[in-house]
């Protein structure tokens, strides 16, 4: 939605409008810094769901307009942070919800840029890039709510608390849920070769 | 359950924690290598961190600055579209009035309408000036008072009054909607 707003139709609405100072609770300070902290997390955290980089910079536009709407009681940024990946997560859900009815993502894209990246030999190696594409193939074939909780649990940090808030699911649910996405990714790894040492035995 | 299965362990938060940030508790390396639940747990994130490094290193988010400015534009539109969304009612309320009103006049005078459009020749410019002059003539004598026929006004009196009952509705809500926007 954000993307559609061309520079003249900006201009005109900035001029029409008058400059509102009050729009949003945070200032554009604040906003700064916390958006600095957080974009490159957040983006992440939905490309890698999603699988889908164009969707990941559409729905990360999303989630932060929505999230400068929201009024909270106190700045708190470990709570904002978690609100905005709650955004993100609803705006995922959404997008899987209407991808039922409508084509499915073109995925050619990510396939097109895992290519691209494994191909970047000069920033990763060979052995690391077609490990990087191992891993991300077997991320495709979780579903989405599985790479979600992996996710937000193994490199957010999120505690399993804290997912059940932001996904609406119990905390005990969490747990299992969680346990089972990550033998499920072991499983996959381990057809590729790639497996730890320990569950192997 | 398989004895070889790797179950969940209360220190996999710690092992992930640690692979997170890359301080190890003494002792719990190798815990990770005897548990297989925590080896498994080390050994995803792991993986999911690096594909997060990379990300980190490559994405190209817009800037922040970009970011607050387009987001208070589109919070602008949308602010002026909800401002004006009660114009836009009151213009679809006056058009579907307006041709109600249309409607209603026809109705009400069909009768000379339709003796009038019969008075007149079939097609080309001329018929339709000379309708235009008739119909001109025809509505002076319907609105001059002196030579206005009271019975067709109380035969339709009851259209009239409907006509005249919505323009003055109209009229209230446009003055209602201009009170409230100059408060």
């Amino acid at each position: 939605m954000l993307k559609e707003i061309s520079m003249t139709e900006a201009q005109q609405l900035d001029r029409a409008i008058g400059a509102a100072d009050e729009i949003f609770q945070m200032d554009e300070q604040t906003f700064r810094a916390f958006y600095d902290a957080t974009a490159r997390s957040l983006w992440s955290y939905i490309y890698r769901t999603s699988g889908n980089a164009t969707l990941a910079d559409d729905l990360m536009q999303e989630s932060y307009y929505r999230f400068l709407r929201v009024r909270f009681s106190e700045l708190n940024q470990e709570y904002m942070k978690n609100y905005l990946f709650r955004i993100a997560t609803n705006l995922l859900r959404d997008h899987w919800r209407h991808a039922k009815v409508e084509p499915p993502a073109p995925v050619e894209r990510t396939l097109e840029r895992e290519v691209a990246r494994s191909t970047q030999v000069t920033r990763l190696g060979d052995a690391e890039a077609g490990l990087e594409s191992d891993v991300m193939s077997a991320m495709k074939q979780l579903k989405p709510r599985e790479r979600e909780l992996l996710w937000l649990a193994y490199v957010e940090g999120s505690s399993h608390r804290e997912i059940a808030q932001l996904s609406g699911l119990r905390e005990q649910s969490v747990r299992g849920l969680l346990f089972r996405a990550r033998a499920r990714l072991a499983t996959l790894l381990r057809r590729r070769g790639l497996a730890p040492e320990g569950a192997q035995r | 359950m398989n004895s070889s299965k790797p179950f969940a362990c209360e220190k996999e938060a710690r092992v992930i924690k640690s692979v997170r940030t890359g301080f190890w508790d003494a002792g719990l390396e190798q815990h990770v290598a005897d548990c297989p639940a925590c080896s498994e747990a080390a050994f995803a994130a792991r993986l999911l961190n690096e594909m997060r490094a990379t990300d980190e290193a490559e994405a190209r988010v817009p800037d922040a600055g970009l970011m607050w400015w387009k987001a208070q534009l589109l919070a602008k539109r949308e602010a002026g579209e909800h401002a004006t969304e009660p114009i836009r009612l009151i213009e679809r309320f006056a058009y579907v009035l307006a041709a109600v009103c249309v409607i209603g006049v026809c109705a009400w005078q069909w009768p000379s309408l339709r003796e009038w459009l019969l008075s007149h020749g079939n097609s080309g410019l001329q018929m339709g000036l000379s309708s235009f002059t008739a119909f001109a003539g025809h509505a002076a004598r319907i609105l001059n008072p002196a030579i206005f026929d009271k019975s067709d006004f109380f035969a339709g009196s009851t259209l009239l009054m409907a006509a005249a009952g919505g323009l003055l509705l109209l009229f209230a809500i446009f003055a209602a909607y201009f009170a409230q926007s100059e408060e």
